[in-house]
């Protein structure tokens, strides 16, 4: 049962004041603005945006600013933001396969076609730390990076062009061709559409393939017409066994480091999985929503995405050969860590569908899925530094009762504080008042009070 | 030969315009244009706005407003569908010229959507059509060219690995 604290007002508006002095830091420093977080701690921004479940940098920019780095204050400002909007519908999905990756790898093949390309990664950096960035304007990397778009632009000419698919792409006869266009044959476009006219090699297709196309590695099942919706853990409650896709939602906006340390202990033993990385790559994709108003599908803006293939030790039976199987990771912004615990997560969670042992916490679906959301998890933890003096006083009130009896029946003299008998060493029925009479209200509920969905409870 | 007729469509086009061959070109053209204007930068979407010069009044049927989409991914890739997570996104509906224009891109980013909404209601109008192909046009021109810098700029960092057991890399 809850019952609410009143009053504090004058000291929890002082207590936002300092909230603020503090978030701030020494005046004499100057403020930190929300597009240099944007920025310069993308990481960050991208752990909020994932964890969050939304995606919009600024915002998530923002959140890191107000809950002054802390990144799980962050994840639950933006879901509470989130709460306040209306849905205007369902992108189609998102197709990575055209993807515009910047980096792009693979741990089992390589020279994967394509290329590997490692991109913006701390992976064989020595993690020595760097004493230049002490100093506030240490240009060193922008120049660096200067140089390297000085490069890129030298072989401007060389790659534009290159690609006979181009239509007003790179090549620099572009510009002169829409100017002749004749806008009346198909709008002055071309049938190809943007996405299709860049595809460089960064969107080769990824190394799973080649494994499934040797019969080595299970195929992905395709999107069936009879297939439900995909779940919506939003909009419906859990309700278990979840599908794979509803999985897949849990596990997208799941903790990373609950994520990791589930990924960590199935390669330690407690569980099944031990993968390798098919394919990993960080890039955009163009996200399209059919506009209800027109019916058509347009391009609305694009988004960073970090994607993760696995391939895992072997299903097969029932007359199927042995072969690898898949776990699949994919995460808003750049998420390595996140994308790849998620892939190792997801196998561990299909052991059921593929017959192997349920052994470990990571193959468990229903211990994984409902505490993977550090917004909720938070919240009930931390709930329970909100006032509770009304319960306290009940289990103090029952703890008395347990210890008079106890005293009464060994013959001892009993408390100070007796009141009517109750019985040894017994909790009395959850909801049960007259077996507990306690100073203010009955027992705690049972079973434990649930958060809402914004994890806050008051009691 | 064809040029003479393209120009000559293209001074008339203030006056008579043009018309699109079939409804599906019409549909695609303002997916096209759609998209262009989603992807541009911000400059570049100023530029197109003010290529546009004077515009015709138009009035609000849905003032610029933020809300969410529902992003989805695939299992494997190539899968089943799933709910990814949701992104911030801005809607806008115009009319303008007697036609309705719908615009919406991703983001709090009211004056796109309101450019987006813009572009589509002046390209189902004949005396417009053609100038809001042309400056799309060259909004993918530059988006094209940012991408393939930045795959310029990717490629730089393109390895070869070589496994040092047995001299397989000899061929």
């Amino acid at each position: 049962m809850y019952v609410a604290v009143k009053g504090g007002r004058k000291a929890i508006e002082e207590a936002h004041k300092l909230l603020a002095k503090e978030r701030r830091g020494d005046p004499a420093t100057p403020e930190i603005t929300v597009a240099q977080i944007r920025e310069q701690l993308s990481l960050a921004v991208d752990r909020v945006q994932t964890e969050g479940a939304l995606y919009d940098p600024t915002l998530a920019a923002l959140a890191v600013k107000q809950a002054r780095g802390d990144l799980v204050e962050a994840a639950f400002l933006l879901r509470a933001s989130r709460a306040t909007l209306e849905r205007f519908g369902f992108s189609e999905p998102v197709e990575t396969g055209k993807m515009r990756a910047r980096r792009r790898i693979s741990g089992t093949f390589k020279d994967l076609p394509g290329g590997q390309i490692l991109g913006p990664t701390f992976d064989y950096t020595h993690r020595l730390l760097d004493r230049s960035l002490l100093d506030d304007d240490s240009d060193a990397a922008a120049d660096a990076a200067a140089d390297a778009d000085k490069d890129a632009d030298k072989g401007a000419h060389a790659a534009g062009g290159a690609d006979g698919k181009s239509n007003g792409g790179a090549g620099g006869d572009g510009r002169a061709r829409h100017d002749d266009d004749d806008p009346a044959d198909g709008a002055g476009l071309s049938e190809t559409s943007l996405a299709d006219s860049f595809a460089g090699p960064s969107t080769a297709p990824a190394a799973d393939k080649f494994l499934v196309d040797l019969g080595l590695m299970e195929a992905e099942p395709p999107e069936l017409p009879e297939d439900p919706e995909p779940f919506d853990l939003t909009r419906q409650p859990l309700d278990f066994p979840l599908d794979r896709p509803g999985r897949l939602q849990a596990l997208a906006r799941a903790d990373e480091g609950f994520l990791l340390a589930l990924a960590y202990s199935s390669q330690r033993g407690y569980g099944s999985v031990h993968p390798f990385v098919a394919d990993l790559r960080l890039g955009t994709v163009e996200v399209r929503l059919t506009l209800p108003e027109t019916g058509l599908a347009v391009t609305i803006g694009e988004i960073e995405l970090t994607e993760c293939q696995t391939a895992c030790q072997f299903g097969g039976g029932g007359g199927r050969p042995p072969m690898f199987t898949r776990g699949y990771g994919l995460a808003l912004g750049h998420n390595e860590r996140k994308a790849l615990s998620m892939a190792v997560v997801d196998r561990a969670l299909r052991s059921r569908e593929l017959g192997e042992a349920v052994k470990g916490p990571a193959q468990d679906e229903e211990f994984v899925v409902c505490h993977s959301d550090n917004v909720e998890a938070s919240g009930f933890v931390s709930h329970i530094k909100l006032p509770h003096y009304v319960d306290f006083q009940a289990e103090m009130s029952m703890l008395r009762h347990m210890r008079a009896g106890l005293e009464e029946s060994s013959g001892r003299p009993g408390p100070s504080d007796p009141g009517p008998p109750g019985r040894p060493g017994v909790r009395p029925p959850a909801g049960s008042r007259q077996s507990c009479p306690g100073e203010g209200a009955g027992p705690r509920a049972s079973p434990a009070p649930r958060p809402n969905s914004q994890g806050t409870t008051t009691t | 030969m064809k040029k003479t007729t393209d120009n000559g469509k293209k001074s008339a086009a203030g006056a008579a315009g043009f018309e699109f061959a079939d409804p599906a070109a019409r549909a695609r053209a303002r997916s096209r244009v759609a998209g262009a204007v989603a992807l541009a930068e911000d400059g570049e979407l100023r530029a197109l706005l003010d290529g546009l010069g004077e515009l015709p009044p138009f009035e609000y049927l849905r003032r610029p407003g933020r809300g969410l989409v529902m992003l989805r991914g695939r299992a494997g890739g190539t899968g089943r569908p799933f709910n990814l997570g949701e992104a911030a996104a801005t809607r806008c509906s115009i009319k303008i010229l007697g036609r309705a224009g719908h615009g919406c891109c991703l983001g709090d980013d009211p004056a796109r959507a309101l450019a987006a909404a813009l572009a589509d209601g002046l390209l189902q109008d004949g005396g417009h059509a053609g100038r809001i192909l042309s400056l799309a046009g060259r909004l993918e021109e530059l988006i094209g060219r940012r991408r393939a810098l930045a795959d310029r700029r990717a490629q730089k960092t393109k390895v070869e690995f070589f496994t040092l057991a047995r001299g397989d890399n000899d061929e």
